[in-house]
């Protein structure tokens, strides 16, 4: 049955974490035990490659401005996350409602996948001027297109068996949505969800790379960018660290709900990684 | 009930009834046919005569192509528009796999927006009258057998007293042992809520057990070529199977389906 029983004992649960995130740190460890060793028996310059120890000291250094930093990427990246599942999701309910809809817009959709953001960030800026606004902006669409894709896909493929189960209680559109499409539609907008995670800690990294903040406000994109300049490559690794500890935070948080969500009627979650 | 003006009339009835699917595969040809309030018929016929297009075109669904065709002398689609009678059992179960059984049999009741109040009570009914327990109407439709999921569909269909019953070969995917059970709980519950039915089946037994006349159709563009009336009495009973007239029956519309041989 599911994976989440309330009356699971303490023990339990205790042991399903230890499988949940074991391998992962294990694999950790291993990494960063060659990388300790590597950097110890072979004499290489810091700039290139610092040693795990360096990292951790750059990083409990700076630590004040490294939770800043990661703090205002967080932000970013979750508003960036949330606005294109609201988005996305509204746009997949526009597309379900006719085919004409589709066709005429569903181009444009795949705009968003494929424009290069470095070619539109001049304008962004224009538009929106430097920081939080723009930043937003750039994180929406790198990761609008997977949720729209996707719960488009769930909305249209529902058994027409189904809907003539509700034409034959003369359901309403509005019901037929709403019963039957969003529901069947719930484990492809996760998935999708899943792809713009990632893609919106992406966006609002790049979007302070291209479209930056002022020397007071600094994410981590633009520590990122700002420690490669001054050759401070401990500080850049640990920035480095930070934002794939926040990517893998929303993406398991996500992905953690998602399954919850749909524990009970489905057999398996779509790509469950943790089996 | 459908207020039926006159009494004479049948429930249903098909007059030349054609359909013809869009590059002119015609399914339906010449098909007529009359049912009476409160029968039940069966449909035989061998496959792709268009047995489950005429129940598709029964709920509007689709629509002719020529012909009349009516559900007391209105079209399919006013019909039930005006009544809300029509229930509608698929092949497969087609039940809501995010709702358990007990929102699955809410479902036809939430579309036609009936009060709150009465929902809860019709549900603990039909549960009865399915033979499912409270524990069984917690469940989702995959921890479900085929067997149950066919009950719940049943149910479904039931739970809105619809007058007109149309069901799409709803047993096709069970074994022998369950069929038989199935129709047997069909039977039972017709006799005690008296709606019209109007079953399809390839399975020759299971149409004579559970009819009062059987309609056999010619292979495709299909059309009425036989109608055998079933004189066994009511309540039927699982004894009716060995019974040596139910083998006579059986082996007769077997020979008309095979094209009087």
């Amino acid at each position: 049955m599911s994976s989440s029983r309330p009356n699971a004992s303490a023990a339990k649960l205790f042991s399903r974490g230890v499988n949940w995130i074991g391998p992962p740190i294990l694999l950790f460890i291993i990494v960063v035990g060659v990388w300790f060793v590597v950097t110890h028996l072979h004499e290489i310059p810091k700039y290139l490659l610092p040693r795990p120890e360096q990292v951790f000291e750059a990083a409990w250094n700076q630590k004040g401005m490294l939770a800043g930093a990661l703090w205002l990427t967080a932000q970013e990246s979750l508003c960036g996350f949330g606005l294109s599942l609201v988005i996305g999701v509204v746009i997949a309910f526009a597309f379900s409602q006719s085919v004409f809809i589709r066709r005429s817009c569903y181009p444009y959709a795949i705009f968003l996948q494929t424009v290069p953001i470095v070619a539109i960030a001049p304008l962004i800026i224009t538009w929106f001027g430097n920081g939080f606004k723009s930043i937003l902006l750039v994180s929406i669409i790198l990761s609008l297109f997977p949720i729209i894709t996707n719960t488009t896909t769930g909305l249209i493929s529902v058994d027409a068996n189904l809907v003539n189960l509700f034409r034959l209680y003369n359901a309403s559109r509005w019901q037929i949505l709403l019963k039957l499409r969003f529901p069947h539609a719930l484990p492809y907008l996760i998935t999708g969800a899943k792809i713009s995670s990632g893609l919106s800690v992406i966006g609002a990294i790049v979007g302070e790379f291209l479209v930056g903040y002022s020397q007071t406000e600094i994410g981590l994109g633009y520590l990122i960018l700002q420690s490669s300049a001054q050759l401070k490559t401990a500080q850049l690794f640990a920035a480095v660290i930070a934002s794939a500890v926040l990517g893998i935070a929303i993406f398991g948080t996500v992905n953690a709900l998602g399954n919850r969500l749909i524990a009970n009627w489905t057999d398996t979650p779509s790509d469950n990684v943790n089996g | 009930m459908i207020a039926t003006a006159d009494s004479h009339l049948p429930l249903i009835r098909a007059a030349d009834v054609e359909k013809t699917f869009p590059g002119g595969h015609a399914v339906l040809a010449g098909l007529s046919l009359d049912i009476r309030d409160g029968e039940f018929v069966s449909l035989v016929g061998p496959s792709g005569c268009g047995k489950s297009t005429l129940l598709k075109l029964l709920a509007g669904f689709d629509d002719v192509t020529a012909g009349q065709l009516t559900i007391a002398a209105q079209t399919p689609d006013a019909a039930r528009k005006a009544f809300h009678r029509v229930g509608f059992v698929f092949q497969d179960a087609n039940l809501l796999p995010w709702r358990t059984v007990r929102g699955n049999l809410q479902l036809p009741m939430e579309l036609q927006r009936a009060p709150a109040e009465i929902r809860q009570s019709k549900i603990d009914d039909m549960l009865n009258l399915i033979g499912l327990n409270a524990v069984d109407a917690k469940k989702y439709p995959r921890m479900l057998s085929g067997g149950m999921r066919m009950r719940v569909s049943l149910g479904r269909a039931l739970i809105t007293q619809p007058q007109l019953l149309l069901l799409d070969e709803p047993f096709g995917a069970l074994d022998d042992i369950l069929r038989q059970q199935l129709n047997e709980d069909l039977s039972r519950i017709w006799q005690e809520r008296k709606w019209t039915g109007l079953f399809v089946t390839h399975n020759v037994s299971e149409a004579v057990f559970l009819s009062q006349r059987i309609l056999v159709m010619s292979a495709p563009p299909g059309k009425i070529i036989a109608e055998i009336p079933v004189p066994f009495p009511f309540p039927r009973t699982p004894e009716l199977r060995a019974e040596p007239g139910f083998a006579r029956l059986t082996g007769e519309v077997t020979a008309r389906l095979r094209g009087r041989s």
